[in-house]
């Protein structure tokens, strides 16, 4: 077992340096992305350039460039070209709204995609089944940012309907209230498009479980079709689940996030990967790239050995 | 316990009802005939199927709907110009400024004139004065072209990769693995993002490919990418098992060539699977392309996409709402007619479902 | 120089904005001065996000309206409305400053007794400290200075950074400063009133203070600066109305929440949660806020031109006939009433109505029919049009308009859209090749040089950065705007060679395409006095002055 973890985690870090370096080769070799005029201003006078370039060390080869940004990323002092913000604390900034908005949305989304999979799996067959299952279609099928726009419009901006607040993040040490109410809307816009996905998933697998031996043995044994159903169907099903979710609850929080984040405003990672990727604006992209990475790897290692557990007949390779 | 419908059932008694109403005969019949004929039951997913084909047809239909119908381009902008409705000349976008030193908020288009106006703007006007629905047809033809090109490419490498890990084992396998865990661990999103942005100022211009800047091969590469390993890894699963199995050894022991053996025993074991995934694919690069376009990373204007028109249309969502909510609802109908189609697809080739995308 | 020719310098602006507009009620004519005993506790505002808090590096709108209350130099401009907020005013020194005959010296004495918020004293040797600060920390304001004497040249100050700057000599005990420049300039004082001239104390460390607001000089000091969240002004301790011709302030405290995104600021001041949206109000607003808040709203239009740039350098806009098409192919009304929602007005002038140096141009005809027959017959037609503009909205529709409009009278264009970080230096590349632009301008400051020197004159084109992006380059032009550039006494004569060079450019060089003069929104909640509203050409929105219900 230790043998495995110190693998995976070497994994890891090699996958952590490759992607940082391809995300560096991307936009190292972008024309017009040169920042030191940028910096500098439309004003500036060529030796004003010079110099920018100078301090940030831009005439150097670009590996020594890349050595130099991890560097200043790792011990905390790189800063952004367009703002010249610390990209370190800026995604400081943004994690409490981003994990507000993905612990929320994740236990939304775990809890009615078990509801909808367990519902849709018993009556299946049923008329009842065909309507959820079109539901939950309907859910994967919206593009996240387009849903956010209607609901925003509806709930939020002048229409008759509109009770909920516009966007905008306010943390939950400042006032809960305004914290919940300001998250219902990218909560729901956010769990909709999993709660399809998971109702559905969760559904084959019940259904599956039905079919094996050892429920038909158990039920063969006389137990009652609502003990086999929860200790044996349910908790078998329930394990990809739960491997599925942790690794969707980091790639969210890597920023997939990102669409939601965009169209209400938040202000946490993913909003500022996406504005840091629109203006080309090569430190936080980096820091991001790190961060959310860091999370995938990490969660995508701790599913598995999470798996390893709950499943005795997997084992790690 | 429900016997009536039995196309979509995943009960024990699917075989035996099956069986049952071959009225007792049981011949031996093809896969793909039992197949066929539980889609050919399935009238949800059939009707769907037939709805994303309208639509493709529509889309395809864009440039003589521009000429004869819209009478205008899709980017042809009528700033300041009018149009007759019943009779009368409406600005197409409504004027503002400054008269005799009062101020009048003007920039709002016309909405939908459905067939009011003789054909021009059907589905209303941007703020530029441009044909929505001609954009909408338009639209459709550059998503579509996107999310079923980069379906097509996904599939293909995902399969030849699968293939390649599958079969050949060691360290072609130990590579092909690597690579794909490295597609998935980076934040996928934000790579085509950053692809996205970053070839649409200049292109591609290396290794002997030269891209503009403006084409539509840009976000196709790019989104075509993010889906591998989600298709690449089940695939060389299931190929990995079906490895073991007698016939691949039989063949072996005949003496073919391994890419005889991928061709001829693999490949048509893995079609089922192929084939519920290239609908679903292509469901999910559609959501990808509109999502990246939304960003300003995907179709370049003035070409316009689903998702540009989306954008362009969320700074107007009071003043002209039917911007933003139309082409939303073009993505919706062809996502949904294509999910409810793959899934439809995936219970009639697998009853027992074991097609499922890896995440 | 006397006093009085002085003022003659800023001459007779018109009123060039806050009177334009805002549903019919003229907001504030000659009202002028500053209203005593309306203080009030506290003043929300929603802002947009400034790009620095640091005298030395800020440079945009959203910084220095705030700021002008806190960091001061040794002129500035006159709290009034109208006209008369266009004049320079002594602040930090005690009077306008005595000018030699050839034009190239000044000097200043500062007021006595001037403390900075922290209680030291204000000392004269702290001017230089803060033109060499800006220096060192490579300014966007440098260029600015580059006639002072001992700034340029190989082993100026410019280029070494050691040592002082020569042409600055200071005398803290009398509290004397002198500035002499290698040659005259017309617009000297008006770069002393500039941001990068506002006085820190020696020794500030000369990287970015944004967030440990430097000591000031004015009557508020920024208490608190969270970047691109929230910000916090409360009034000077050590003030003591060391500045008699800056107003005092109203407001106690200014409590600002950053938000960029222009609808939800719209939506902060409707719900009353702030009482200031410095944003514009979008055009998907606009209708409703000019029927139910039409009170609340102020429409101005402040010294901007929008114009687009074409490459005269290459084909086919070296070809006068293929520039004038190009003037006719373009309908300002059109642009202004669909993109941006009426809130501009047109121009066909380079300089913005409301200088002296103004001539109304009316040369051009809206005429696509005309605009063809002249690509026809410059040779030009078929030829590919790389057209390039930012990727935000509303330039990305404008340029998409021009590339739409140039495909209309017989070219090919090619749309190019670019974030506006990276825009600018990229169209001013002259390897991007670019041949038609989206650009504009908003004054530095009110004179015509900050005008045709910067982006119009040929001898200044550079390879890259180039504020030229049109190499417009017409030589009888180029050393018109030299000559003038001397011209440090603002005389009708004066003007009127400042107008014809505008129509020469604009007109029978047809070198640029400008349409419009863009107008932007205050948006105020109910709880303020909109008597008190007074707007100044150059420090816009007078939130010293303004006063609550």
């Amino acid at each position: 077992m230790l043998a495995f973890v110190i693998r995976r985690l070497i994994g890891a870090l090699l996958v952590l340096v490759a992607v940082s370096f391809i995300t560096y080769l991307i936009f190292v070799k972008i024309p017009g992305g040169d920042p030191a005029p940028r910096i500098a201003g439309r004003t500036a006078t060529e030796q004003n350039i010079q110099d920018i370039r100078k301090k940030l060390h831009l005439n150097d080869p670009f590996y020594v460039q890349y050595w130099g940004m991890m560097q200043s990323l790792f011990s905390g002092s790189l800063k952004s070209y367009s703002s010249q913000l610390n990209v370190v604390n800026e995604i400081k900034k943004g994690i409490p709204a981003t994990l507000s908005l993905c612990i929320g949305a994740g236990i939304i989304w775990l809890f009615f995609g078990i509801v909808v999979g367990v519902v849709s799996a018993v009556k299946a067959g049923f008329w009842s089944d065909r309507v959820i299952t079109v539901l939950a279609l309907i859910g994967i099928s919206l593009p996240v940012f387009w849903l956010g726009l209607i609901v925003r419009y509806f709930f939020a901006q002048g229409h008759p309907l509109s009770v909920l607040p516009d966007g905008q993040y306010v943390p939950l040490t400042v006032n809960p209230y305004e914290w919940f109410i300001h998250l219902i809307m990218p909560w729901t816009v956010l769990a909709v498009l999993f709660i399809g996905f998971y109702g559905r998933v969760l559904r084959s697998n019940i259904l599956d479980t039905i079919n094996e031996d050892y429920v038909r043995t158990a039920k063969a044994k006389g137990l009652g079709s609502r003990r086999v159903m929860v200790k044996h169907v349910l908790r078998n099903s329930l394990i990809p689940i739960v491997t599925l979710f942790g690794l969707d609850f980091a790639a969210v929080i890597g920023g997939s996030a990102i669409l939601t984040e965009t169209v209400f405003d938040l202000k946490g990672v993913g909003q500022y990967a996406a504005e840091s990727v629109q203006s080309l604006d090569l430190p936080p992209i980096m820091g991001v790239t790190i961060y959310a990475t860091f999370f995938i790897v990490l969660f995508s290692v701790v599913v598995d050995l999470l798996y390893a557990w709950l499943d005795p007949r997997i084992r790690p390779t | 316990m429900a016997t009536t419908d039995t196309s979509t059932d995943f009960t024990l008694d699917t075989a035996a009802a099956l069986a049952a109403d071959e009225h007792g005969t049981i011949e031996g019949k093809s896969p793909w005939l039992l197949a066929w004929r539980r889609l050919r039951r399935n009238y949800v997913a059939l009707s769907f199927l037939a709805l994303f084909f309208l639509i493709v047809i529509a889309c395809a239909l864009a440039g003589p709907y521009a000429r004869h119908i819209a009478k205008t381009g899709p980017n042809d902008n009528h700033l300041g110009e009018t149009f007759a409705r019943n009779g009368k000349q409406i600005p197409i976008v409504s004027k503002g400024g400054f008269v005799n030193g009062t101020f009048v908020a003007g920039g709002i288009p016309v909405g939908p004139q459905l067939w009011h106006a003789g054909g021009r703007y059907v589905f209303g006007a941007d703020n530029q004065g441009r044909d929505v629905s001609v954009r909408l047809l338009y639209g459709g033809q550059n998503s579509l072209k996107v999310g079923i090109g980069s379906g097509i490419i996904c599939m293909f490498f995902a399969l030849i990769l699968a293939l390649v890990a599958g079969y050949f084992s060691s360290w072609a396998d130990w590579l092909i693995s690597r690579f794909f865990d490295l597609i998935w661990a980076f934040p996928v999103l934000l790579l085509a993002i950053a692809l996205g942005t970053a070839l649409s100022i200049n292109g591609f211009h290396h290794f002997g490919i030269s891209i503009e800047s403006g084409s539509l091969w840009i976000p196709t590469l790019v989104i075509s990418y993010v889906l591998i390993p989600y298709v690449g890894r089940p695939l060389r699963g299931q190929i990995l098992s079906l490895r073991e199995k007698e016939f691949i050894e039989a063949a072996k022991a005949q003496g073919a060539s391994p890419v005889r053996i991928m061709a001829s025993e693999l490949l048509p074991n893995l079609a089922s699977s192929v084939l519920v995934f290239f609908a679903l694919i292509i469901a999910s690069n559609i959501l990808t392309e509109a999502g990246l376009s939304f960003l300003g990373a995907g179709v370049q204007p003035p070409s316009p996409s689903w998702g540009t028109m989306i954008a362009d249309g969320q700074d107007r969502i009071v003043t002209a709402p039917w911007l933003a909510i139309i082409p939303g609802i073009a993505i919706v109908l062809t996502v949904l007619s294509l999910n409810v189609f793959g899934d439809g697809l995936r219970d009639a080739l697998d009853p027992r479902s074991k097609i499922r995308m890896e995440r | 120089m006397k006093a009085v020719c002085l003022l003659a310098l800023v001459g007779v602006l018109p009123l060039l904005a806050a009177g334009c507009g805002g549903g019919g009620k003229k907001s504030s004519s000659g009202s002028g001065g500053t209203r005593g005993g309306e203080t009030y506790a506290q003043l929300n505002v929603v802002w947009d996000a400034p790009d620095y808090m640091d005298p030395a590096l800020y440079y945009t709108v959203a910084a220095y309206q705030l700021t002008n209350y806190v960091w001061t130099g040794l002129v500035g401009y006159k709290h009034a409305s109208g006209p008369a907020g266009a004049e320079l005013v002594p602040y930090l020194a005690e009077s306008m400053p005595k000018i030699s005959a050839d034009g190239k010296t000044y000097n200043f004495t500062l007021r006595p007794n001037l403390k900075y918020s922290n209680g030291k004293p204000v000392k004269a040797s702290d001017f230089r400290y803060t033109i060499e600060r800006d220096f060192k920390m490579d300014s966007p304001g440098v260029g600015f200075y580059s006639d002072i004497a001992g700034v340029s040249g190989a082993n100026g100050f410019a280029t070494t950074k050691k040592g002082h700057i020569s042409g600055i000599t200071t005398n803290d005990a009398n509290r004397t400063i002198q500035i002499k420049l290698t040659s005259p300039r017309g617009d000297f004082l008006y770069i002393l009133a500039l941001e990068f001239s506002h006085f820190v104390p020696a020794g500030t460390p000369a990287t970015d203070q944004s967030t440990h607001p430097i000591p000031a000089t004015g009557p508020y000091i920024v208490k608190s600066y969270v970047p691109s969240r929230s910000f916090v002004l409360v009034r000077n301790p050590n003030y003591n109305d060391q500045i008699p011709t800056m107003p005092k302030g109203n407001p106690d405290k200014v409590v600002g929440k950053i938000i960029t995104d222009p609808v939800a600021a719209y939506q902060q001041v409707v719900s009353n949660s702030s009482d200031y949206d410095f944003q514009t109000v979008p055009n998907d607003r606009l209708p409703e806020a000019q029927s139910k808040y039409k009170d609340q709203l102020r429409i101005y239009t402040n010294a901007n031109t929008y114009y687009f740039a074409l490459n005269n350098a290459i084909p086919p806009f070296n070809n006068l006939k293929a520039r004038q098409a190009v003037q006719q192919a373009i309908d300002p009304s059109a642009i202004i009433s669909g993109i941006y929602g009426g809130l501009g007005r047109p121009t066909e002038n380079f300089l913005p109505p409301g200088y002296p140096q103004y001539q109304k141009i009316s040369a051009w005809k809206f005429d696509l029919a005309a605009a063809k027959k002249l690509v026809q017959q410059s040779g030009t037609a078929g030829q590919t049009v790389d057209v390039y503009g930012p990727n935000e909205d509303p330039s990305k529709a404008t340029t998409e308009y021009l590339a739409n409009q140039l495909s209309k009278i017989g070219y090919k264009s090619k749309l190019h859209l670019l974030s506006h970080q990276v825009y600018f230096q990229t169209i001013g590349n002259q390897a991007t090749k670019a041949q038609a632009m989206f650009t504009n301008w908003f004054q530095d400051y009110p004179h015509p040089l900050d005008w045709f020197d910067v982006l119009l004159n040929g001898d200044r084109i550079t390879k890259t950065h180039n504020n030229n992006p049109g190499n417009v380059n017409v030589p009888s032009v180029n050393k018109e705007i030299d000559a003038l550039k001397s011209e440090t006494q603002i005389t009708p004569e004066v003007n009127n060679r400042w107008a014809k060079v505008d129509k020469d450019l604009m007109v029978t060089y047809a070198t640029t395409v400008p349409y419009m003069n863009r107008s932007q929104t205050d948006f105020f909640s109910n709880r303020m006095d909109m008597s008190c509203y007074t707007f100044s050409v150059v420090l816009y929105w007078d939130w010293g002055l303004s006063c609550q219900k």
